[in-house]
């Protein structure tokens, strides 16, 4: 009877996706005040990560980051549009793998999508390198979003065939 | 069985292209020149301008020297600072600008003196002329 509940979890699942959330927007609000006082120069932590201060406008890898205006209400409305369209199917789902997957991907679309309305583009500030190659900047959203397919995908390759 | 599984593999690839194209979508990582540009930082270089008369001959090379000369000097002379003063510097500048001095009024005193020893002469040639006559 409880498992056919569909909202069984509902309180626990919004506050993970809460909490997902506040933990993106309060990392990079704490890197942008940690940057300004050094003038945007980015910082070396470790000999392979440094701190950057990068704003990105455009989408994956610093796609159509030329887009203007228009550009960026499109992309914050399709991240904001997928993140609660994803919400409600985590909510509505009855498998807990499943759900937290979802999760964790509207998480990060919200947090980027809160991002690209209040300043305009995304702050990336994660720059992973070696030597002079550098993986595309990146922040805890883009982490989220990431381990949620890749939950997404486990799920759908090993779990399945597992069940036969 | 067969048809079964294959419409199985079908549904998951289905599935996995449309989490990478979430992925894609989703992401906002932002790729990371060496030296980007910084807007603030860049300053336009002022337009060409026409000279004023294009038949004017360029300066000659004494005249040139001669500007610089009193550019440079207008430049030490603002050189100078409180700053200078405090740390010492002015004493050292001091020093170097004495030793020029000193090089000029040399040159000029013995200049003097050649003057001097050619007027004597002169005189002297005058009164011996003077004396025979």
């Amino acid at each position: 009877m409880n498992n056919s509940y569909p909202f069984k979890y509902f309180y626990e699942l919004l506050a993970i996706f809460v909490l997902l959330i506040i933990l993106d927007q309060a990392t990079k609000i704490l890197i942008a005040k940690i940057m300004f006082n050094n003038k945007f120069e980015s910082i070396e932590i470790l000999p392979f990560l440094n701190l950057t201060f990068v704003r990105n406008t455009g989408i994956s890898f610093g796609l159509f980051s030329d887009g203007g205006l228009l550009n960026r209400y499109f992309f914050s409305a399709l991240s904001m549009i997928i993140g609660t369209m994803l919400l409600i199917i985590a909510l509505l789902n009855k498998d807990r793998f499943i759900q937290i997957s979802l999760l964790f991907i509207s998480g990060g679309a919200v947090g980027n999508a809160i991002d690209r309305i209040y300043f305009g583009g995304v702050i990336d500030f994660i720059d992973f390198f070696l030597y002079n190659l550098h993986w595309p900047a990146f922040n805890l959203a883009d982490i989220f979003i990431t381990f949620g397919v890749i939950l997404l995908l486990f799920e759908n390759v090993f779990r399945k065939f597992k069940n036969g | 069985m067969f048809l079964g599984n294959l419409k199985m593999g079908k549904f998951i690839i289905i599935k996995i292209i449309f989490s990478l194209v979430l992925l894609f979508s989703l992401l906002s990582c932002s790729k990371l020149t060496p030296k980007s540009a910084n807007e603030y930082t860049v300053t336009k270089k002022t337009p060409l301008v026409m000279p004023p008369d294009m038949n004017m001959t360029p300066p000659s090379n004494e005249k040139q020297k001669s500007f610089y000369n009193k550019k440079r000097i207008s430049k030490k002379i603002n050189d100078f600072n409180i700053e200078n003063i405090l740390t010492g510097e002015l004493t050292n500048k001091n020093k170097i600008i004495k030793r020029k001095k000193n090089k000029v009024n040399k040159k000029i005193e013995y200049k003097n003196k050649l003057n001097r020893k050619k007027l004597v002469k002169t005189i002297l040639r005058m009164k011996e002329s003077v004396i025979l006559k």
